[in-house]
């Protein structure tokens, strides 16, 4: 024992980092996305958002497709309608396939009244893949094959407004206008914030003092109000497309905060990390070792801010359109929808007119569960 | 730390005078003005009404003048009068306008987030002890739901089930007998009584998000070395849990309850508004539309204010509950 | 048990149920810790070191289980009349007072990360008195003292100012000394050291091993030395445990296990400290392969694969058993069966 004390504390080769090397070796050959993905997967919630938004992303693309009816097409004798109950037995319990009757007017002698009663004498089948209302999907593209239509009659699956306009139909045209500013808006909030915390990050000093401040002013203004008085200042004679588009740029311009935040704080720290070192040394050029190493580290966490930030436009829109400060028809977003139901007369009378703000709580929730999946699979540490 | 604080108080300071020059701005961009809009309603409820009379409004009400002028005007005003400008819609000065609406709004912000953390802390620990159960799923999902659901939209939905299923509406914020009483004790515990409906529409999206936080943070502290030392201690568990992980998961919790309330404040003019509170959110929708700007400029001057205020306090709190800041070098 | 032995671990199994799979992290160990004596544990990373210390608490992280196997200590705490008698603590429920009694009372641990060993919102005094209020019946002020004069005892200066202080105030270095001092307070009879000087820089460490030396000779308590580091066991281990993939491979005196090794394993791990004689002559040799991964256990010997003496047939069947070379001197290799 006596003789092995005075064994001299040398520096003995560290087992610990030999094996910490080959973890870093088979953990950079798998890609970061392969990895994401994998973590990502785990999350059986995060799963089904995604598979949600989806399905959103189709009534967004194929919206002429997925409605009967256009936006502003009426049925002057359904004012007010009810959703449609979909039959598949008639009367006398034969199954028919999928059908609706058709509605008739029937003067009701104790409520003095017009009520909207089914004509259960004649059985309207639901076409699918048929031939409908002429449309031009994107305005572009003239067709008239729609998922389902009903030949002799019509189909109101979420009923139809005081004009006899069919809510199906304008929630899947809404689904198009609320997620294409969604998507517009994330896209000018990206570009300023890579760009504006790029130069903050990348020149530091008195640029990175300047931008900081003007960040931290920014966000010291309240959203919702910042979002109601400017919205309250665009011109009222501006056409409803401009106006749509003027609300997209203003959502968009005012998250780009967190995101330029992100970027500059990544770029800062990144200098200094090793692996940027190590490439350095091994005499990586400065764009390789930007494109090869910093984008790819922190790409995932702009993705998943992103993602984040997706349904504060939604909601941004939605309730800019349902006080009346936003869209207009006819344009239709779920907001402008929404704009129907804003008492509760209108409610109690005519609740299918709310039938869009489950599609609002729907496509929230499905971006934070994908949000908050990608956020843990994007986390190198987390487990 | 002191020092900390009154850097701190400056910036704040700084702040909010470039803030009120920033709401006037704002609030003067677009073309036309009150006096337009007064003559132009004028109009159409069919009084004649002569260009020379747009003139006489606009140099009557002062309208005329240069916007740094009329903006120096109105704060000056403020500062040495608190005198925030005169309400062209409703013809009062806007102090008298707001007046007992921003107490109501304060009480409504305070009495929310007070219910909010009361409801969601002890609930996002449970969560977190008992991951995985039943009770932790049935919490996320009310998490998440309460966190997608637009606070405006939850409203017409409370509003919508109260009168079809309890036939009562939950508009009415007071008994008969205080509607005008002045505020007084008995007043405010009336008015408590009738402020749940608002409360809970408020409050959950928030007490969703404090939930949430407050179980990830639990489980990431309660996995943390520090814990486990304290069970090698033989810390009884019960103790050790609250002493570690609570406390540390508590931190961010309280120490942005600025920050929280003036998220409150700020989110609630729409929910106000579809709830018909008695609130500043229903008058600042109204002048935003009337381009009142005085009066719209007031109260996005007060929401700014409160954000400020609430983000001071917040570092503030987080300063002294967090020791490494509490005691070590800021920045 | 032996007379002498304070602990004694046996065929001790503990596994990991994983989504991926089951990690089977300690795979039968069997070791013994006389009383007063300092018991090296060496093995590569991953290899169960800490998870074998941390059964002994059983603060195991989750989802890891104690499978089998006992954990022997022979102690007075939960005894009727105040004799030393035997309690398995395996069997114990986590949260029963006995255990708790035991955890720090009878056995205190240092981890390896002195950064985190530490809650940053409460004062390194209260969580050092903690310890002590938990254990002794003392007043606040007495444990005041006894924190105080533990803390310089360690070596940090002005400790009765120091205690008042935040974790976040103090270096790596000094907040290890204040964990061992807080290991020590309770005065129990053993001290696992998991790794203490890993995370330290090297000037810190060769200090650390010096406070270590000395605690031991006024302590008196039995000391599980953990490293991955041969080197520093030679300075302070009476004996050694090697361990390779969740098995011990071969224990047996210091001496024994630098100058007389049975299993090749240790031999390369002996092998693989540079000499200075030879420093700047040879590259550092280092162990061929790399550890298998953890949910694909090789056959037989567990470090057949990489094994220089490695037999066809043999090594990759058959599961080896220790052979007792005299003198506690143990090896599980089939070179000798
Ligand atoms: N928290 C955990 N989750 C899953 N597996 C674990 C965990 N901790 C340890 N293990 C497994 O137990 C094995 C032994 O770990 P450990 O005792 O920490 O090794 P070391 O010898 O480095 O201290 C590891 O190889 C790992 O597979
Ligand atoms: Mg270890």
């Amino acid at each position: 024992m006596s003789a092995l004390n005075s064994t001299p504390p040398v520096e003995i080769p560290d087992l610990e980092e030999q094996t910490m090397d080959r973890a870093k070796e088979s953990f950079y050959t798998a890609t970061q996305f392969q990895l994401m993905w994998l973590k990502f997967r785990r999350h059986k919630l995060a799963i089904i958002g995604m598979f949600v938004l989806a399905l959103f992303l189709i009534a967004m693309l194929f919206a002429e497709f997925l409605a009967p009816y256009g936006s502003q097409s009426r049925d002057a004798d359904y004012l007010f309608g009810k959703p449609q109950s979909i039959h598949f037995f008639d009367d006398d319990g034969n199954f028919r396939g999928m059908f609706v009757y058709s509605v008739i007017s029937q003067f009701n002698i104790d409520t003095m009244q017009v009520d909207l009663v089914e004509d259960r004498s004649e059985i309207r089948p639901v076409n699918f893949f048929a031939k409908g209302e002429p449309y031009k999907m994107w305005g572009l593209i003239k067709g008239d094959l729609h998922l389902f239509h009903v030949e002799d009659a019509f189909i109101h699956l979420f009923g139809t407004d005081s004009l006899g306009r069919d809510v199906y139909s304008r929630v899947i045209f809404g689904t198009r206008t609320s997620l294409s500013i969604g998507f517009i808006g994330v896209i000018i909030s990206f570009i300023l914030g890579l760009a504006i915390g790029g130069v903050s990050g990348y020149f530091g000093g008195l640029i990175d003092d300047i931008v900081q401040r003007m960040i931290e002013f920014i966000r010291s203004i309240p959203t919702l109000p910042l979002w109601m008085s400017l919205a309250a200042i665009l011109p009222k004679e501006w056409s409803p497309l401009r106006v749509y588009f003027a609300v997209t740029v203003l959502l968009g311009f005012l998250s780009w905060t967190t995101l330029a935040r992100r970027v500059r704080g990544k770029l800062i720290s990144m200098r200094e990390e090793d692996f940027v070192f190590a490439a350095r040394i091994a005499g990586s050029s400065d764009a390789r070792i930007i494109w090869r190493h910093m984008i790819p580290a922190f790409l995932s966490y702009i993705i998943v801010d992103l993602t984040v930030s997706f349904p504060a436009m939604i909601l941004g829109e939605t309730t800019l359109s349902f006080i009346g400060l936003g869209l207009r028809e006819p344009v239709v977003s779920w907001g402008v929808l929404l704009q129907a139901s804003q008492n509760i007369k209108a409610i109690e009378q005519h609740p299918w007119l709310f039938f869009p703000a489950i599609f609002v709580v729907i496509s929230v929730l499905a971006f934070s569960l994908v949000g908050d999946g990608m956020r843990d699979a994007a986390d190198p540490y987390s487990h | 730390m002191a020092k900390y604080a009154l850097r701190r108080f400056i910036t704040m300071v700084v702040m909010l005078v470039a803030l009120s020059l920033i709401v006037f701005v704002i609030l003067e961009l677009p073309p036309g003005d009150f006096a337009e809009r007064y003559v132009h309603d004028l109009r159409q409820s069919g009084a004649q009404v002569t260009y020379g009379q747009v003139e006489y409004y606009r140099h009557m009400l002062g309208l005329d003048r240069p916007w740094p002028e009329r903006y120096l005007n109105w704060a000056t005003n403020i500062v040495t009068r608190f005198d925030f400008g005169w309400s062209l819609t409703y013809r009062l000065p806007v102090t008298k306008v707001i007046g007992d609406r921003i107490w109501f709004t304060i009480i409504l912000s305070v009495v929310t987030i007070g219910a909010s953390y009361l409801i969601a802390i002890p609930l996002g620990i449970y969560s977190a002890i008992k991951q995985y159960s039943t009770g932790d799923y049935l919490l996320t999902i009310l998490g998440y739901l309460g966190m997608a659901t637009p606070a405006f939209l939850f409203a017409l939905l409370l509003l919508y089930v109260s009168t079809m299923y309890f036939g009562t509406s939950v508009g009415g914020l007071y008994s008969l007998e205080f509607q005008n009483a002045p505020w007084s004790w008995n007043k405010f515990i009336d008015l408590m009584r009738h402020i749940w409906p608002a409360v809970i529409v408020l409050g959950t999206s928030g007490a969703a998000s404090t939930l949430r936080t407050m179980r990830a943070t639990m489980l990431d502290e309660k996995n943390q070395l520090y814990v486990t030392v304290a069970r090698a201690k033989g810390v009884p568990e019960n103790k050790l849990i609250q002493k570690y992980p609570v406390r540390a998961a508590l931190n961010p919790i309280v120490s942005t309850i600025g920050w929280e309330l003036a998220t409150i404040v700020s989110g609630s003019p729409i929910t106000a508004t579809v709830l018909s509170l008695p609130d500043i959110g229903p008058i600042f929708l109204k002048s935003l539309t009337n381009q009142d700007i005085y009066l719209s400029g007031t109260i996005l001057l007060i929401y700014s204010c409160l954000t400020i205020v609430g983000t001071f306090v917040s570092d503030i709190l987080l300063a002294m509950l967090d020791p490494r800041i509490r005691y070590g070098g800021i920045e | 048990m032996n007379e002498n032995d304070l602990i004694e671990i046996k065929n001790l199994r503990v596994s990991f149920p994983l989504d991926e799979g089951t990690v089977q992290a300690l795979d039968g160990i069997d070791l013994s810790i006389p009383k007063g004596k300092v018991i090296g544990i060496v093995g590569e990373s991953g290899c169960g070191k800490s998870i074998t210390a941390r059964s002994i608490l059983q603060i195991i992280p989750p989802p890891g289980k104690i499978d089998q196997g006992e954990i022997l200590l022979r102690t007075k705490l939960g005894s009727m009349n105040d004799d030393e008698h035997i309690i398995d603590l395996a069997k114990l429920k986590p949260d029963s007072d006995l255990l708790r009694q035991i955890r720090w009372g009878e056995i205190s641990m240092v981890f390896q990360e002195p950064m985190t060993s530490f809650s940053a919102y409460h004062s390194l005094g209260d969580q050092i008195m903690e310890a002590l209020l938990m254990h002794k019946d003392v007043s606040k002020e007495e444990a005041r003292q006894a924190a105080i004069e533990m803390l310089d005892r360690v070596g940090i200066p002005n400790a009765a100012v120091r205690l008042n202080q935040f974790p976040h105030e103090f270096s790596g270095g000094m907040r290890q000394r204040a964990m061992i001092g807080m290991a020590l307070i309770c005065n129990p009879s053993m001290l696992i050291a998991d790794e203490p000087t890993t995370s330290l820089d090297v000037t810190i460490q060769a200090q650390m091993l010096d406070l270590m030396k000395d605690l031991r000779r006024d302590f008196g308590s039995s000391i599980m030395f953990i490293t991955h580091n041969l080197g520093v066991i030679a300075q302070i281990a009476d004996e050694v445990s090697i361990m390779y993939l969740g098995k011990i491979v071969e224990q047996g005196t210091t001496m024994d296990i630098f100058h007389d090794q049975k299993h090749p394993y240790t031999s390369s791990l002996v092998e693989a400290i540079p000499k200075i004689s030879d420093a700047r002559k040879k590259r550092l040799t280092t162990i061929r392969g790399s550890v298998p991964s953890p949910f694909e256990r090789p056959s037989g010997c567990p470090f057949h694969n990489r094994c220089p003496k490695m037999m066809p047939g043999v090594c990759d069947v058959k599961v080896p058993t220790p052979i007792d070379f005299g003198n506690g001197h143990k090896a599980a290799c089939l070179l000798y069966e």
